[in-house]
């Protein structure tokens, strides 16, 4: 029996991306490019998503307005579009946030332990349990003005934005802080403090990275229901105002002409749906990714 | 166990107050006071009369103040008086709870009817054909937003097909049993979707996770059938986790129940909720997010005792 020679071990192959993720992915891409060339799509159509024109009320789909007109003559198609681009945006922005402050409590927390994890957890738990939408409507039907903010526009679209990233923080939070946990005690951390490395350090330089990809999947499933939070508020007249279009509010306007024009209703509630749909799939294609890998490893 | 529930329950009462404080602080935010609104609705009244009357009813007076006049009040029992109904908030809130809770048991109940019979056949054949078809539909379920799935209904069986009413909780001098039920058939089917779909994903997960354990091993190699086995060691070790997720989803069962209920005009706790932010009557929306918050808090700490009384491995005498 002959030794084998020590062979160096063979370089670990590349895990293929899955059908869902590359589909979802595929999806959101096109999603995003459709809604944020909205202006051009229109011009190439020759059609006008903002110019009101009553002599064309409601017009039904037809080669001139794809998806017909609404109540006030606009195309209907860049309507949705624009609608997209504040959905997404906001989607975007306000799960950015929701990570940043998840993971800065989960972070801190799970480092710190004892009582700042014990109250950081707490908060967490209670903001996941309580009836979070009617205390959101309270939020969002405050009046900027009283506390000196700017109104209207912009500023309507990052009211929103705060107001999702204060309910979609907790789910990452906890995830962040059971990843760090898992590798709070190893070697290369331990190694860190030992040679004197500052808390604010190791969490950054050696905690965080190592903890990235379970926040990664948390963030993107959270885009999904933040796009969600968004198009109810602005359904219930308390989000993005109009004559600025999103998802939700486009639908609250169908909402009344629900019998003469059903497609109007369909359209946005399909775009919101199949969005979350993809974000939600695409959350679990990377976890499912993220545990492959692991497992070749 | 009793001494565990008391500490839950003080705990309880804290984060009411809690939430309570700032509420109230948001409120105070909120555009309009009641005299801004009896000044539209009035142009005769003067400024004078206007600093007059503030004084009068106390809202000249700092934030904190106002709120320890609330609190002393509705520790009494005195919950004040709603603007949009002219009538005390006590007498206003029983009967949408009532009508809340029904909608929401009912599509809790139903929920978990469509989802563990699912979750169990999707569990037959892990990532087979039928598993990814039911996995299918529970990323539906929960995708779907709430608001369009209702108009989508509406518009199929009260507009197209005009089978069942579109909204309100009866019709109108009808209050008949049969008729309240016409009326919960759709409220109930949206929100039935949204929940099955969630606790189908969880029951799946917790299903697959069991199939690994060492006793259905046993179990199967005893000679009892696959499907035997998921129903009486798998399902039932699945369930534990599932009473804690659907005992923490009350909230988001409760936020749901909200946008049904608004777009299907239905008189619950949610529609109440959202119509006293809309007309700034803020004693009734006082009252109606600190009962929402409360049934949240008491669901939860229910679900704690409960898992005790079924898993006595957990004990919470530490």
């Amino acid at each position: 029996m002959t030794t084998e020679p020590l062979a160096r071990p063979a370089a670990r192959p590349p895990v293929k991306p899955s059908a869902i993720l590359i589909g979802s992915g595929g999806v959101l891409l096109a999603l995003t490019l459709l809604c944020f060339t909205a202006p051009w799509i229109a011009w190439l159509l020759g059609v006008d998503g903002t110019r009101v024109d009553i002599f064309n009320r409601l017009a039904p789909p037809g080669a001139d307005h794809w998806l017909g007109t609404d109540e006030l003559g606009r195309d209907y198609l860049i309507r949705v579009l624009e609608g997209g681009r504040v959905s997404l945006a906001v989607g975007l922005i306000g799960a950015v946030a929701a990570a940043l402050i998840g993971t800065a409590i989960g972070l801190i927390g799970a480092y710190a332990g004892g009582r700042v994890d014990a109250l950081a957890m707490r908060l967490t738990d209670l903001v996941i349990a309580l009836p979070i939408l009617p205390l959101l409507l309270i939020v969002a039907a405050i009046d900027p003005a009283r506390l000196g903010l700017p109104t209207g526009g912009l500023a309507d679209v990052g009211r929103i934005v705060v107001i999702v990233a204060l309910f979609g923080w907790p789910t990452v939070a906890r995830v962040a802080r059971s990843a760090a946990l898992s590798v709070r005690r190893r070697t290369y951390v331990l190694a860190a403090e030992a040679l004197g490395a500052r808390a604010h350090h190791v969490l950054w330089r050696h905690v965080l990275p190592n903890v990235a990809g379970p926040i990664l999947v948390a963030a993107t499933l959270g885009i999904g229901n933040v796009v969600l939070v968004e198009s109810v508020l602005s359904f219930l007249g308390l989000g993005v105002q109009p004559p600025t279009p999103s998802w939700g509010n486009l639908l609250s306007d169908a909402q009344t002409l629900l019998v003469q024009a059903p497609l109007l209703a369909i359209v946005p509630g399909l775009m919101i749906f199949v969005t979350v749909i993809a974000f939600n799939a695409l959350g679990d294609g990377l976890q499912a990714h993220l545990d492959r890998r692991r497992a070749v490893r | 166990m009793a001494v565990y529930l008391l500490r839950r329950g003080g705990e309880g009462v804290i984060v009411l107050a809690l939430v309570s404080v700032l509420v109230f602080a948001l409120i105070g935010l909120m555009p309009g006071d009641p005299i801004d609104l009896l000044i539209s609705a009035d142009p005769d009244i003067t400024s004078e009369d206007a600093a007059r009357l503030r004084a009068l009813y106390g809202l000249d007076r700092p934030l904190y103040e106002r709120y320890l006049a609330w609190l002393g009040d509705a520790l009494r029992g005195d919950l004040g008086f709603s603007r949009l109904y002219s009538q005390r908030v006590t007498a206003i809130l029983w009967a949408p709870l009532q009508n809340t809770v029904i909608l929401m048991s009912l599509s809790l109940v139903l929920g978990l009817l469509v989802a563990i019979p699912l979750a169990l056949v999707a569990a037959r054949r892990p990532h087979g054909p039928v598993d990814v078809t039911v996995n299918l539909l529970a990323f539906a379920g929960f995708s779907v937003p709430a608001f369009w799935l209702a108009l989508l209904l509406i518009l199929l069986f009260a507009v197209t097909l005009g089978w069942l009413p579109a909204g309100g909780v009866h019709a109108v001098g009808d209050p008949s049993l049969e008729s309240r039920l016409r009326h919960l058939v759709l409220p109930v089917l949206t929100l039935t979707v949204l929940n099955a779909g969630v606790y189908l994903r969880f029951t799946r997960g917790a299903l697959l996770e069991v199939l690994n354990e060492d006793f259905m091993r046993t179990a199967r190699a005893k000679g009892l059938g696959l499907g035997q086995a998921l129903l009486r060691h798998a399902l039932p070790n699945a369930m534990l986790p599932l009473t804690t997720v659907v005992a923490l989803h009350v909230g988001t069962l409760l936020s749901g129940a909200l946008v049904v209920e608004v777009v299907f005009a239905y008189r619950g706790m949610g529609k109440l909720t959202y119509d006293a932010i809309l007309a700034n009557d803020f004693n009734l929306a006082m009252a109606a997010l600190l009962l929402a918050t409360g049934l949240t808090l008491t669901c939860n700490i229910l679900a704690d005792a409960v898992y005790s009384w079924l898993d006595p491995r957990v004990r919470y005498d530490d």
